[in-house]
């Protein structure tokens, strides 16, 4: 008898314990966190969701939101800073979180998505791919912690105005990438000049690296990338492989992309390209799917006029290879108030709340986002369409080094030194010349 | 006894940039010999960021365009503006219109003034380029490495000259009114009063603005970070966009610092030639 | 006194003032243009001078909750800024011209180094001690900053506009034995208020265009108007429409302030004092 009220108290204790001790999403009700943003669709989203998160939570949520390159500035100085000025911020997964990993500026979150009083059980972090999570998980390999939750991603994909395919084309979207740029020279030509075959990010800037990387991956085909080098060196640091032929073809071909372009391209940054494309003033654009919402948005001329595609193979019916980076959520270690913070993180990243903030930026990061129709039903169906099929080919475009930025405004330049009419071997054993000369600084 | 209060006056403005610039630059000159991360890496490096600019070729070019867009924008600024003030100062009837008019450029802030040389000057949707292609000219603004920094000069020139106008103006309208009106009356022209007169007596303005608009076209960020970010290559990059990309693009705030340091010796320089005009000027 | 000049002295005056002012007025207009087009209607090629105009720009960027707070924060950074430069700048111009400085030309020169150096580069030292003292993210704050830039400008025009004072008034305003307050404020501010009212103009310009001190050292309660109109510049989006109507709205309270200031650089106040 004594047994059996022993075991049922031991139960009652228990599940009492559990119940009490399962994640509560009022636990830190009336706690206020700062929440530093920048002027992104994912931020559109999270407005939406913001006050029944209020609400569930009991969290008070300040956003504060800047324009993308301010943003950057303001993101380093805020990590750095004595007194945390943010509990939440909005975390780029490449080599810039990384040398922020390196600086110990970011808060490792296993121990909160681990911790089953901090995270619902449904939360199912292997609903990311995994190429998705890897961007931030530091420093790789085993014991590795996560840094950022992914908010949104964006592949490279290739945009075209249905009406100038049609008139100069006869209506066939190119189906190989040499061909591509053919087309569009051709485009660029009928036109007198007046439409632009391609329009693409030529200005010199390192941030054009994750562009230019979907297309070098269209040329680098099946070939293995591995990180932390990605393709950019062979094996280590020390072996930069800037005039391998498969690089040499992709940088050429993006180089081919500018020249299909207005003469003054080394000028136009992404708002210049996109703009040009959104008017009419071009028959292609290549670079981020999140460009998809912007374009078709309300009152916006390209609305119903745009076609989206993978990047063409390098052969007929071969297959289309591209990047891929994302957006997340990350936070600072310098943060005050980190359990909320983490609440934020996990409540805008579950599966409930990603399909419905994913809808204003068409860029979900979940797979299961993919087939919930609240997200998919707010989009362009060839948007969808081509960002899915590109997501089974794409890997990410990240080199975590220290201090990656210099390197990759060199392949920038290398690619201005092709366009300018430099061969794209000489250019590029010019590129390892001064990798190899950053790595001894 | 008379001198000190002198000195008392000058208190709060010795006490407010002493606050103000003091540290910083205690801050970034101690930090020229480190090569600091700003991360966990500092360690004492003595005159290696030193030496490693001053031998590196790409240092030496964003030397000299920045002395370039300084010397060819100072000098137009300065040129335009005090022609424009000469002639505004005659006017009494509609000048507060004019001369507000004349000074909105400088109103707009770097950043739109960037925007509007974006849209005004590109290829595809810009005003200039469609007109100028209509009378068979071909154009490449801000594409074309011989082409950029001439443009950038001119935006500057739009967007800067009404500084050189202001002060000018201000200068001639409180100079005393008899000596030139007793010329006028002895039959001097106006271009004899403008050059015997008028400009002799705002010489330490005149002096001043080449002075200020000196230092403010060698620190041109807001136009070239804009606008070209540098490019094409590196035919546009300017001191301070080197400066800034070191220090925010690339993490390497001690080679950032070093380049601040280099170039504020420069300046200084400058202004010990400067000084030494205006002690001729006054003796 | 002559008052009236023939033509001749006028037309030319006139004719560069037309040149200079369409030269600087079509860009501004060219920006107008994009603020009142529909997004089908800019941006085209070729570009459209004839179209149906439209407001919404205008009256999405005057709701706009985070614009107006940028506003008006800017007025108020920008009023101390113009303040705390004027008046700290006349008396340390007095000082260096009536008085015997022994540190006269070091001081100068310290004060264009001070303002010679990059603004970005004051961000990272001094947020750290603006953070301890409580400065951080105020409009006070800002302004405080903001002098490392007026102060020295301000000294210099100041004391060059003093410089420009013939000599018998300093003689006289010497034996006429008042106090230095009262020299300043009775004889030379008159003087010199063309100078004065030049100074603050520049001074408040610069201030309300500021940029890189204010992403530094602000976080949200003293955010300048710079930053509310580069917000809308999105990600892969571009809100031309918001950004060109609030750059037009921006300039606004400085042609206003530019208008009223103005009617002080007018030729003949030496006159007054001279004869007084």
């Amino acid at each position: 008898m004594k047994k059996i009220a022993i075991m049922l108290t031991i139960c009652f204790v228990f599940t009492a314990f559990s119940y009490v001790s399962a994640m509560d999403w009022k636990a830190h009700s009336g706690k206020t966190i700062t929440f530093l943003m920048s002027e992104h669709p994912v931020l559109k989203g999270i407005r939406e969701v913001l006050p029944q998160f209020e609400k569930d939570t009991g969290i008070k949520v300040r956003v504060n939101a800047l324009a993308e390159d301010v943003y950057f500035d303001k993101m380093e100085v805020a990590l750095r800073a004595g007194k945390g000025v943010a509990d939440v911020h909005f975390c780029p997964m490449d080599s810039t979180a990384f040398n922020q990993y390196l600086a110990n500026l970011l808060e490792p979150l296993d121990g909160y998505i681990k911790n089953s009083n901090k995270t619902a059980s449904n939360y199912d972090l292997g609903d990311f791919p995994d190429g998705f999570l890897q961007s931030t998980r530091f420093p790789g390999g085993p014991g590795s912690n996560h840094y950022c939750i992914p908010a949104s991603f964006e592949s490279y994909i290739l945009f075209y105005n249905k009406n100038h395919v049609n008139k100069y084309l006869g209506g066939k979207v190119p189906e190989t990438f040499d061909d591509l740029i053919l087309a569009a020279k051709k485009v660029k030509h009928s036109s007198n000049g007046d439409v632009m075959g391609m329009v693409v990010r030529g200005k010199r800037t390192d941030t054009a690296i994750d562009t230019i990387t979907g297309v070098v991956y269209n040329a680098w085909g099946d070939r293995n990338v591995s990180y932390p080098q990605n393709i950019w060196f062979e094996g280590n640091w020390n072996n930069p492989q800037m005039d391998h032929p498969a690089i040499q073809r992709g940088l050429s071909q993006y180089a081919g992309l500018m020249s299909a372009g207005p003469d003054d391209v080394k000028a136009y940054d992404w708002d210049e390209a996109g703009t040009a494309f959104q008017r009419g003033l071009a028959a292609f654009f290549v670079d981020a799917s999140l460009f998809g919402p912007w374009f078709e948005e309300k009152d916006s001329p390209s609305r119903g006029n745009t076609g989206y595609a993978v990047l063409p193979p390098q052969v007929k019916g071969g297959k289309s290879y591209t990047a891929h980076w994302q957006w997340g959520l990350g936070m600072p270690a310098n943060a005050r108030e980190k359990d909320a913070a983490w609440y934020f993180i996990q409540y805008m990243t579950n599966k409930q709340n990603e399909p419905k903030i994913g809808a204003f930026h068409g860029g979900a990061a979940r797979m299961s986002t993919w087939s919930n129709p609240t997200y998919t039903k707010t989009l362009n169906p060839d948007y969808v369409r081509s960002t899915l099929e590109s997501m089974k080919t794409t890997r990410s475009s990240v080199v975590m080094k220290k201090g990656w930025s210099q390197y990759a405004l060199e392949i920038v330049d290398t690619i201005h030194r092709i366009h300018g009419g430099m061969s794209a071997e000489k250019s590029g054993e010019k590129a390892n010349k001064t990798f190899k000369k950053y790595n001894s600084q | 006894m008379k001198n000190n209060i002198g000195y008392y006056f000058l208190i709060p403005s010795i006490l407010l940039l002493a606050f103000t610039s003091i540290y910083p630059l205690f801050y970034s000159f101690i930090n020229s010999f480190y090569n600091w991360n700003w991360g966990e890496q500092r360690d004492y490096v003595g005159l290696e960021n030193y030496i490693f600019l001053l031998t590196n070729e790409e240092f030496w070019v964003v030397i000299k365009n920045t002395f370039l867009f300084a010397s060819f924008a100072c000098f137009f600024e300065v040129t335009l503006g005090i022609i424009l003030a000469l002639y505004i100062d005659r006017i009494k009837v509609g000048s507060t219109i004019i001369r507000t008019i004349l000074l909105i450029p400088l109103m707009v802030s770097g950043i739109i003034v960037s925007m509007m040389s974006k849209v005004i000057f590109n290829n595809l949707f810009g005003v200039i380029p469609f007109y100028l292609k209509k009378i068979g000219l071909k154009s490449s603004f801000f594409g074309s490495p011989d082409a950029a920094m001439p443009t950038l000069i001119g935006v500057d020139v739009w967007w800067q000259t009404a500084f050189v106008f202001i002060i000018i103006l201000a200068g001639l309208q409180s100079i005393p009114q008899e000596p030139i009106e007793s010329a006028r009356i002895e039959g001097a022209t106006e271009w004899q009063i403008t050059r015997f007169i008028r400009l002799p007596m705002i010489r330490s303005l005149v002096l001043l603005v080449i002075i200020f608009r000196s230092i403010d076209t060698l620190k041109i960020f807001d136009l070239v970070w804009g606008i070209t970010g540098g490019g094409p290559g590196i035919s546009t990059e300017v001191v301070q966009t080197y400066s800034y990309r070191l220090a925010f693009g690339f993490l390497q705030m001690s080679k950032s610092m070093t380049v601040m340091i280099l170039f504020s010796s420069v300046v200084i320089s400058l202004t010990f030639i400067y000084s030494l005009i205006e002690k001729r000027n006054n003796d | 006194m002559i008052k009236y000049h023939s033509l001749k002295h006028y037309i030319p005056a006139y004719f560069v003032s037309l040149i200079a002012i369409i030269f600087t007025t079509l860009p501004i207009i060219w920006i107008f243009f994009i603020s009142i087009k529909s997004k089908n209607d800019s941006f085209t090629r070729p570009p459209k001078f004839f179209f149906e105009p439209i407001i919404d720009n205008y009256t999405k960027t005057i709701n706009n909750e985070f614009f107006r707070e940028t506003f008006f924060n800017s007025l108020l950074i920008t009023f101390f800024g113009i303040i705390l430069s004027v008046v700290i700048a006349i008396f340390a111009a007095y000082a260096l011209k009536r008085y015997q400085i022994r540190f006269k030309k070091t001081f100068m020169q310290w004060l264009l180094l001070a303002y010679m150096l990059p603004e970005f580069l004051f961000v990272l030292p001094m947020y750290s001690i603006y953070q301890t003292l409580g400065l951080y993210d105020t409009h006070f704050g800002l302004a405080l900053m903001y002098q490392v830039h007026a102060l020295p400008f301000s000294i210099w025009m100041l004391r060059s506009f003093l410089e420009e004072i013939p000599k018998e008034i300093d003689d006289a305003a010497l034996i006429d034995g008042c106090s230095p307050f009262q020299t300043i404020y009775k004889i030379y501010i008159p003087l010199i208020l063309p100078g004065i009212v030049a100074t603050a103009i520049l001074n408040g310009i610069w201030m309300w265009n500021e940029l890189a001190i204010a992403i530094g050292l602000t976080f949200s309660e003293a955010h300048p108007i710079t930053l509310g109109v580069a917000q809308f510049r999105g990600y892969a989006s571009k809100d031309w429409g918001g950004m060109t109507a609030s750059s037009i709205l921006a300039l606004i309270p400085m042609i206003f302030f530019v208008i009223i200031a103005q009617k002080h650089i007018v030729k003949g106040l030496t006159l007054g004092s001279l004869k007084g």
